[in-house]
């Protein structure tokens, strides 16, 4: 089953952060040069995790929250 | 982290081990003091009695065989204590007979050998008194003091029959006695078993009485302190996981997450 990144990733970050999570996703999402904001590869979203981490609360363990989404995405049949 | 279930399940586990406990050894003495009462009462009490009768009336035979012996020469004395002799030495015939083939009491193999030997030291007396209870009625023994010397050997075979009986009844007096002391030994570890499990029970019992409603009111309590902080914009403080119960412990995550939520909406408001 093909899954959306966007998904997931909301799904992952908002269960550690709630609903804040779409806001710290966007945020992360703009954040990223011009040509990755498209997100057509892995490459692409390993880019945005960098973002990403800098963009999550540090009431949280940001970098285990990153890899567990980076090894989602490598376990998922991702759509970009 | 400890759960209130395991908390719960260990606490009853403990109570469940005493009431087994306390069944097995209820079951385990109870069946010592019978087997004792058993044989100290069917036992050695029934054959003690029956061992003082033996001696009571091998006494009496002795007696009635001085009686008749003092009043040689006076017929109506003499067939009255003849008549109470037989029926002394009938009545102790029939209780040593009772002992060998009806085992009233408690025998052992040795014990029933040496009843055997009262049985053969009676007869052999009874057939030396009859002897010379024949050559008093001939008139071949004429007074008392040749009558004793007469019945001497006859009375040397009734000895062991004499001694057996005084000693038997007092070794299973003795026997009695240690048996019953062994079921109030038996009656005062039960009192103390039962006492020890009781109060660890009821110590048990309390703890869990104390501990469990206080580990749902604190666990509670942490949540509803945390929850009041965040309403009241406090989010800086994070809710600790490991001082709640872990049946209250989704809800302390969904708390967390929560105010992690807030703080970084509040954050990024600031930010913009």
């Amino acid at each position: 089953m093909k899954v959306d990144w966007m998904d997931f990733t909301i799904d992952i970050v908002a269960n550690e952060i709630g609903p804040v999570s779409i806001i710290v996703i966007e945020q992360a999402l703009a954040k990223v040069p011009a040509k990755q904001n498209k997100m057509s590869s892995s490459r692409d979203y390993l880019v945005f995790l960098k973002q990403l981490k800098r963009e999550l609360p540090e009431d949280i363990d940001g970098k285990q929250l990153c890899d567990k989404l980076w090894v989602e995405m490598m376990n998922q049949k991702t759509i970009f | 982290m400890s759960s209130i279930k395991s908390l719960l399940r260990l606490g009853f586990i403990i109570l469940l081990s005493f009431i087994i406990i306390q069944a097995s050894v209820l079951f385990w003495m109870m069946n010592e003091n019978g087997q004792q009462i058993h044989k100290s009462i069917r036992g050695d009490f029934s054959s003690s009695t029956l061992i003082s009768r033996m001696a009571i009336e091998a006494n009496k035979l002795r007696r009635y065989e001085k009686e008749f012996f003092i009043y040689v020469g006076d017929q109506k004395k003499m067939d009255k204590y003849e008549d109470e002799w037989q029926e002394s030495y009938d009545r102790l015939e029939v209780m040593l007979n009772q002992a060998l083939n009806e085992k009233i009491g408690q025998w052992t193999a040795a014990e029933l050998q040496e009843v055997e030997s009262w049985l053969v030291s009676l007869k052999g007396y009874g057939h030396g008194f009859e002897l010379v209870v024949s050559s008093v009625r001939g008139g071949d023994i004429k007074d008392t003091i040749a009558a004793n010397l007469a019945v001497k050997n006859a009375k040397n075979r009734l000895k062991p029959l004499l001694k057996g009986t005084s000693s038997g009844s007092e070794s299973r007096y003795i026997r009695a006695t240690e048996a019953a002391r062994k079921i109030e030994q038996n009656n005062k570890i039960l009192a103390i078993i039962l006492i020890v499990t009781t109060l660890a029970g009821i110590i048990i019992i309390l703890t869990l009485l104390v501990k469990i409603p206080a580990s749902i009111s604190n666990s509670i309590k942490s949540l509803t302190n945390s929850a009041e902080k965040m309403s009241m914009g406090d989010l800086e403080e994070e809710i600790h996981l490991n001082e709640i119960k872990e049946e209250f412990l989704s809800i302390a995550k969904i708390l967390e997450r929560m105010r992690i939520s807030q703080k970084t909406m509040l954050k990024k408001l600031k930010n913009t």
